[in-house]
C-alpha cells in the first residue's frame, strides 16, 4: 500500500510532507518529554524486528497464498503512541531508502497512511477502549482484528484520497474506493488474527513485554485532530488550487513574466533557444495526425511531447557521456 | 523478495569499507538538491513523456560520474511496486481517446498518461537508489539531524539500520529451521508461524535490554556523538544552484 511519486501531484506530497514532519516533531517532543532513554535501543531493536517479521510468510487457510505481518498495531502495543510513531517512520524511511518502496516525496503520504493511523487512532481509541484493563482473551482478540482492520481501511482510504486530489490517475474516487477497501478489508482480517496469534503467543509466555509501555497516553485530541486535518485540508485545498494553474512552475513562471509560458516569449534567450531548437530539431512533427476540434488541445499536447521525446533522448545521452567524461577526469585527478 | 533484499543490503554494508564514496560534498546540499530533483520530476505535466523521459538524465550522469553498479540499480528500478503498475494499467482503459498515430499504430491519452506514470516512478526510484549509493547511512543521518529533524528521530534510524542485519539473519536460521520442519504444507500455517513471530519478538525485547546495558556501559547519555561537522561550501553551492538550474532548462525546454 506504499504511495509512490508518479502517482502524487508536488503540492499533495509537500502537504503531507509537512504533515509527517510536524507529526514527528511532535511525537519526538512527547518523547524527550518522558526523559527515558531506557527504551532507545528498544525502539531501534523493535523496528528492526519489523522488517524481520515481513521476512517470515505465512499460509492463508483456504486462499492458496501466503502473507506476511505489517506490525504496525504490535509496535503501538509495545511503545505506545508516540514510540510507536517514530518507530513505524523510520521503517518507512528505511523502506524507501533501500527497498525503493514508495519514493522521497511519497515518504509523507506513507507515514501518514501507514504509521499515523495505527499508532495514534487504532491504537489508542480502537484497540485500547476494546481491550481495555480486563485481562481477557476474547478482547483481545476482538481489539486485534478491528484495530487492524481499521488501521489498514483508513490508511488505504487515504490513500485514494491521496491519488485523486493528485490527479494524476484517471480512476475515479468511487471506482478506486471500491477497489482499494475490500482489498485491504480482506488484508486487516489477516493482519488482525496474525497480531492476535503474536500477541496471545507473547501474553502467555512472557506478560510483562505488554506492559513496557506504561499508560502515559494523555490524547491531545486536539493537536492530533489538527494535523490530521490540516493535513487533509492543506492537501485538499492546494491540490484543488493547484489544479486549476497546472503546477508550481507554471505559476511561477507567470508571476515571474506575466506570460503563462516561457516559450511564448518573443524575445531573448528563448527566442534564441527556439531557434537552435528549430534548426537542430529533425524529424519535425514525425508520423503525426491531426484529429478534430475537440482533440485538437490534446493533440497539441502530446505533439509538444513527441517532438521533445528527441530532446529527452539526447539530453540522456549528453548527461551519460558528460559522466564518463568527468568520471575519467575524476580518476585522473585522483592519481595525479 | 524481503529475504533477498535483506541479503543485498547486508552484501552492501560488508562492502561499504572498500566501496568509493563521494562525499566531498556537503550531505545536506546533496539531499536537498535530490530532493529537489525529485519534485521537479513529479511536476511533469500528465502527458509529458519526453519530459519525464529528460529527467531520468540526472541519475544516469551521477551512476555515470560516481561509477555506481548500474545493474544493480537497474535490477532494483524494475522490482517497483505492482500497486503503480495496477493504478497506470487503469489510465488507458478510462481515457481511451486517441491522440495521436505513430507508424499506424493509435496511441490513447491514457496509454500516455500511463507511461508517464511508470517513467516518473522508475526516475524518482533511480534517484533515490544513487542517493543511497553515493552517500552512507550514517552521513544522511547526521545530516538529516543538522537539518532539524528531531535526535530522537536520526537516532531510531541509525539503530534500526544497524540492528535490521542482525535480526535478519535471526530471521532466516528461524525460516530454514521451520522449512525443516514442515511437511506436505504443515507447520507453515499462522498459528505456527505467529508463534515463531512472537518469539522473536521477546528475544528482541531482551536483546534490546543487553544492547541498552552496553550503550550506557560505552558511556550512552541520550545522544550520539556526531562526527567532525563539515560547513557548506562554494563548491557546495555551485553544484546546487548548477543542478536545479538544469533540473528547471529541461522541466522548460522539453
Amino acid at each position: 500500500m506504499h504511495m509512490s511519486d508518479s502517482l502524487l501531484s508536488p503540492a499533495v506530497g509537500g502537504a503531507f510532507w509537512l504533515a509527517a514532519g510536524g507529526m514527528i516533531s511532535y511525537s519526538a517532543r512527547k518523547i524527550a518529554e518522558e526523559k527515558d532513554a531506557s527504551k532507545t535501543a528498544l525502539m531501534g531493536v523493535a523496528g528492526a524486528f519489523i522488517f524481520a517479521a515481513q521476512m517470515i510468510n505465512f499460509a492463508i487457510p483456504g486462499t492458496g497464498s501466503s502473507g506476511h505481518l505489517g506490525g504496525g498495531l504490535i509496535l503501538a502495543v509495545l511503545l505506545g503512541p508516540y514510540r510507536a510513531f517514530i518507530t513505524l517512520a523510520s521503517v518507512l524511511v528505511i523502506q524507501c531508502l533501500f527497498f525503493a518502496d514508495g519514493g522521497l516525496l511519497a515518504l509523507g503520504c506513507n507515514i501518514f497512511n501507514l504509521a499515523f493511523f495505527p499508532a495514534f487512532i487504532a491504537y489508542p481509541y480502537i484497540y485500547r477502549t476494546i481491550t481495555g484493563k480486563a485481562d481477557s482473551r476474547t478482547r483481545l482478540a476482538a481489539g486485534c482484528m478491528t484495530a487492524a482492520m481499521a488501521g489498514l481501511l483508513m490508511g488505504a482510504f487515504s490513500v485514494v484520497i491521496q491519488t485523486t486530489i493528485s490527479g494524476i490517475s484517471d480512476l475515479p474516487f468511487t471506482t478506486f474506493m471500491l477497489f482499494m477497501l475490500p482489498i485491504h478489508f480482506a488484508i486487516g482480517i489477516v493482519e488482525g488474527i496474525a497480531t492476535f496469534f503474536v500477541l496471545s503467543y507473547v501474553r502467555q509466555v512472557q506478560p510483562g513485554i505488554l506492559h513496557i509501555h506504561e499508560e502515559k497516553w494523555h490524547p491531545s485530541r486536539h493537536i492530533l485532530a489538527t494535523f490530521a486535518v490540516a493535513a487533509m485540508l492543506i492537501g485538499g485545498v492546494v491540490s484543488l488550487y493547484a489544479s486549476s494553474c497546472p503546477d508550481g512552475l507554471e505559476w511561477s513562471i507567470t508571476k515571474a513574466t506575466g506570460k503563462e509560458e516561457l516559450n511564448q516569449k518573443d524575445g531573448g534567450i528563448q527566442k534564441f533557444l527556439g531557434t537552435i531548437q528549430e534548426k537542430l530539431a529533425f524529424l519535425p512533427d514525425y508520423s503525426f495526425k491531426r484529429y478534430s476540434k475537440e482533440e485538437s488541445k490534446y493533440s497539441e499536447e502530446i505533439g509538444t511531447s513527441a517532438s521533445g521525446l528527441i530532446g529527452a533522448l539526447m539530453v540522456f545521452t549528453l548527461a551519460g557521456f558528460a559522466g564518463l567524461i568527468l568520471r575519467g577526469r575524476l580518476r585522473r585527478t585522483q592519481d595525479a | 523478495m524481503l529475504e533477498q533484499k535483506a541479503q543485498e543490503m547486508v552484501l552492501s554494508q560488508k562492502h561499504l569499507s572498500v566501496k568509493e564514496r563521494y562525499t566531498a560534498f556537503d550531505a545536506r546540499i546533496l539531499i536537498a538538491v535530490w530532493f529537489i530533483f525529485v519534485i521537479f520530476t513529479v511536476s511533469v505535466p500528465k502527458f509529458a513523456i519526453s519530459t519525464a523521459l529528460a529527467f531520468a538524465a540526472f541519475p544516469l550522469f551521477v551512476v555515470m560520474v560516481c561509477n555506481l553498479p548500474a545493474r544493480k540499480i537497474l535490477g532494483r528500478m524494475l522490482l517497483f511496486s505492482p500497486f503503480i503498475l495496477l493504478i497506470a494499467a487503469a489510465n488507458p482503459f478510462i481515457d481511451t481517446r486517441t491522440v495521436c498515430e505513430i507508424s499506424g499504430f493509435p496511441v490513447s491519452a491514457g496509454l500516455l498518461s500511463a507511461s508517464v506514470i511508470i517513467v516518473k516512478a522508475m526516475v524518482s526510484l533511480a534517484a533515490v537508489l544513487t542517493l543511497v549509493e553515493i552517500i552512507p547511512f550514517n552521513m544522511i543521518c547526521h545530516s538529516l539531524s543538522r537539518i532539524g529533524m528531531p535526535e530522537v528521530f536520526t537516532t531510531q534510524l541509525m539503530l534500526v539500520y544497524r540492528y535490521l542485519f542482525l535480526l535478519s539473519e535471526e530471521t532466516e536460521v528461524l525460516g530454514k529451521a521451520r522449512e525443516l520442519r514442515s511437511f506436505n504444507g504443515r507447520g507453515r500455517g499462522m498459528g505456527t508461524t505467529s508463534k515463531m513471530i512472537g518469539s522473536l519478538l521477546i528475544r528482541s525485547v531482551s536483546r534490546s535490554d543487553r544492547i541498552y546495558r552496553a550503550m550506557l556501559a560505552r558511556g550512552y547519555n541520550g545522544t550520539f556523538p556526531m562526527s567532525d561537522e563539515k560547513n557548506v561550501g562554494v563548491a557546495d553551492l555551485v553544484i546546487a544552484i548548477f543542478a536545479c538550474a538544469s533540473f528547471l532548462l529541461v522541466r522548460i525546454l522539453i
